[in-house]
């Protein structure tokens, strides 16, 4: 067999390479708009003032699984010392993280940033409760994974504003526009 | 017309219609019992009421392809997005709801919003 033909036959064919159809593409914008219903869905149990505080019950109660419960000391730490002693705070940034984190999925602008945001959010939500009772880890781990699904794909280009926007950007020569090309 | 600029005008009023068709499936909402398996979104009347103007608004605009419409739809559920977060947890809300009807709000504004963006003719057209 000459180096030619062995070359021939392992050239990968088309069906072997990753698939970008239609259904492919639907799919995501699928994954994509269901992770932003869920931080929407997330959004509507962060209830202002007190973020349930007096009541010990709502975000607060698992704000403190983090330190009843502790997965990573550190985390810990700073939950105890840092964030518990600034809960309402803390409350309306979670409330303005979710909510826009879920806004913005949910149509599809800057997918790979909010996707980012999305990540980190789950690490913090899994750091303060992964331990806690009638937690079921995978949830946190299907949800990174979800994240990262979106963070790779681009979603946003699908059924998406980032995909009517995008062609916009860059004919752009600014910065904000060139930065957004990125973050989409 | 170019068909660099037709495939884009396509493709707005595609999301445009979607995005109207998704505003106005999250009417049903307002009928979902308070659990969590099924209320994606708190829709009060007053938010049932403005997510069916914006996807009337929503319609026409990708109908027409005027882009003062999408600014319009958008426009109305941000502001009605803000309302609800800067009365939330007071005695009276006019929108009412809870975090989740703010965020879907804000979603469907800050997409028409995006649209308007994307329907104006970019210099490279005019």
């Amino acid at each position: 067999m000459t180096m030619g033909s062995a070359t021939r036959q392992l050239a990968p064919d088309a069906s072997e390479e990753l698939d970008h159809g239609r259904g492919a593409r639907i799919g995501l914008a699928f994954v994509r708009i269901a992770v932003g219903l869920l931080w929407i869905q997330s959004a509507g149990w962060k209830t202002p003032p007190d973020f349930g505080r007096d009541s010990e019950t709502g975000l607060f109660k698992f704000t403190t699984y983090a330190v009843d419960y502790p997965v990573f000391p550190p985390f810990s730490w700073l939950i105890e010392n840092v964030v518990l002693p600034n809960f309402a705070l803390f409350g309306y940034l979670t409330l303005l993280v979710e909510a826009s984190v879920g806004a913005f999925l949910l149509v599809g602008l800057a997918t790979r940033f909010w996707a980012l945001v999305g990540i980190g959010q789950t690490v913090a939500i899994a750091l303060s409760v992964l331990n806690g009772p009638n937690e079921f880890p995978w949830t946190y781990y299907l949800l990174f994974a979800a994240h990262v699904v979106i963070l790779v794909t681009a979603p946003g280009r699908t059924a998406g504003l980032d995909g009517v926007l995008r062609p916009r950007w860059r004919q752009s020569s600014g910065r904000p526009a060139r930065l957004l090309m990125r973050l989409s | 017309m170019t068909a660099e600029v037709s495939t884009q005008y396509a493709r707005v009023q595609r999301i445009g219609y979607g995005l109207s068709a998704g505003a106005a499936v999250s009417i049903v909402l307002i009928l979902a019992p308070s659990n969590d398996a099924v209320r994606l979104a708190k829709v009060t009347p007053i938010a049932a009421l403005v997510l069916l103007v914006v996807a009337v608004l929503g319609v026409l605009a990708a109908r027409t392809g005027q882009a003062a419409l999408y600014l319009a739809a958008g426009g109305l559920a941000l502001v009605a997005a803000v309302l609800q977060l800067v009365q939330f947890g007071q005695d009276t809300n006019v929108i009412g709801g809870n975090g989740s009807t703010a965020a879907l709000l804000a979603g469907f504004g800050i997409g028409f919003c995006g649209l308007w963006y994307a329907a104006r003719p970019s210099r490279n057209s005019e």
